[in-house]
C-alpha cells in the first residue's frame, strides 16, 4: 500500500472525529455527550453545558410553568 | 430513551443495513415525503464519543451510503421522540433535499499536506540570543528579520499548496480547505468527489507526492460528505 493512502488507525481516527463531532448536519436536537461519566447536554443550537439532571428539571418546569423557571 | 439520528437519506423508507447501531439498538427510518431520517433509540447518555460508539455511527452511515445519497448528521444527536424529528425534516425539508441531490453519487475524500520544511523557520523567542544591553535598534532589527522570514514562508506555502490543490480541485465539484493551521501543515483540504473518480484523485496524489519531494500528502476516504453537507461560498 503506498504511503499517501495512509489506513493507519490514529490518522484515519483523527479524520473521523474532525469530521463526526464538528462536521455533517446539526439538527435542533439536544447532542448529548459524556465527560467523566457526567452526561453534558448542548441544548439546541447554544452551548450550554448543563448536566442532565437540570436539564430535565428545568424541561419539567417550563411545561408546568413557564413563567418561574428557576435556576438551582 | 431518545431517538438518535446517523443520517438524513433520499427515501422515506429504506431496508436498514443489517448492522445495530449504538448500544446495539436495532436501525429504523423515520419517514417525511420522499426523504427520511436514519434512527435508533438510545437510553439517554449513553451516546459516549467512545472509539467504539464513534466507529459504530461511522459504519451505519458508510453502510447505507452504498445504495443512497446520504447527509451524515453529526455524532451524538439525538432527539425526545419520533415526531421531533420528523418535524426537523418537515422544516428544513428544502435544504435536506437540495443537500442531498448535491451529494448524490459523491464522496468525500480528505487531504493533510506534511511540509518538511524547517530550514527556514524563524527561532522562536526563546531561541533567539538576547541582544546586548542598550541595544534597541538591534533588537528591533533582528524582529523585522525574522518577521520578513515568516512572510517569506507563508508566501511560499500558500503557493506550493496552491500548486497542489488546484489540480485535485479539478477533479472534485467541492472543496474546503485551509493553509498552515500548524507550521508544518501545509495544507488540509476536503474534495467532494464522483465515486468514480476517487482512483484518479488518488493517483493524482501519488503524483504530487513524487514531483514536491518537500512535501508528504496524506489522502483519506471515501467518508460520508461531512464536510460538504451545506452550500459554501467555497469551490
Amino acid at each position: 500500500m503506498s504511503q499517501s493512502v495512509l489506513k493507519e488507525k490514529k490518522v484515519t481516527l483523527l479524520d473521523l472525529l474532525d469530521r463526526i463531532l464538528d462536521k455533517g448536519v446539526l439538527l435542533n436536537g439536544d447532542i448529548t455527550i459524556s465527560v467523566a461519566d457526567v452526561d453534558l447536554i448542548y441544548v439546541g443550537l447554544k452551548v450550554l453545558l448543563s448536566s442532565v439532571d437540570t436539564v430535565e428539571r428545568m424541561r419539567t418546569a417550563a411545561a408546568q410553568s413557564p413563567a418561574q423557571i428557576e435556576e438551582k | 430513551m431518545m431517538v438518535y439520528v446517523y443520517a438524513i437519506i433520499d427515501r422515506p423508507t429504506v431496508l436498514v443495513p443489517a448492522i445495530p447501531g449504538l448500544e446495539g439498538a436495532a436501525l429504523d427510518t423515520l419517514p417525511y415525503r420522499n426523504i427520511g431520517a436514519v434512527v435508533s433509540l438510545s437510553a439517554l447518555g449513553k451516546s459516549r464519543p467512545i472509539e467504539a460508539n464513534l466507529w459504530q455511527h461511522e459504519t451505519v452511515v458508510e453502510a447505507l451510503m452504498t445504495d443512497h445519497s446520504v447527509l451524515p448528521v453529526r455524532f451524538g444527536t439525538m432527539f425526545p421522540d419520533e415526531a421531533a424529528v420528523q418535524a426537523v425534516l418537515r422544516t428544513r425539508y428544502a435544504e435536506f433535499s437540495a443537500g442531498l441531490k448535491r451529494v448524490r453519487g459523491y464522496v468525500e475524500l480528505g487531504l493533510r499536506v506534511l511540509w518538511d520544511d524547517d530550514s527556514d523557520l524563524p527561532l522562536t523567542p526563546d531561541q533567539q540570543l538576547l541582544p546586548s544591553p542598550g541595544s534597541g535598534r538591534a533588537y528591533m532589527l533582528a524582529r523585522l528579520e525574522e518577521e520578513c522570514k515568516l512572510q517569506v514562508r507563508r508566501e511560499r506555502a500558500n503557493a506550493l499548496a496552491e500548486d497542489i490543490h488546484t489540480p485535485l480541485a479539478r477533479l472534485a465539484a467541492e472543496t474546503t480547505r485551509q493553509t498552515l493551521i500548524t507550521p508544518r501543515l501545509l495544507l488540509t483540504a476536503a474534495y467532494l468527489v464522483k465515486r468514480e473518480q476517487v482512483s484518479a484523485f488518488r493517483q493524482e496524489v501519488e503524483m504530487l507526492n513524487s514531483t514536491y519531494p518537500e512535501v508528504r500528502l496524506l489522502c483519506t476516504g471515501p467518508w460520508p460528505p461531512f464536510s460538504f453537507v451545506a452550500v459554501t461560498d467555497e469551490q
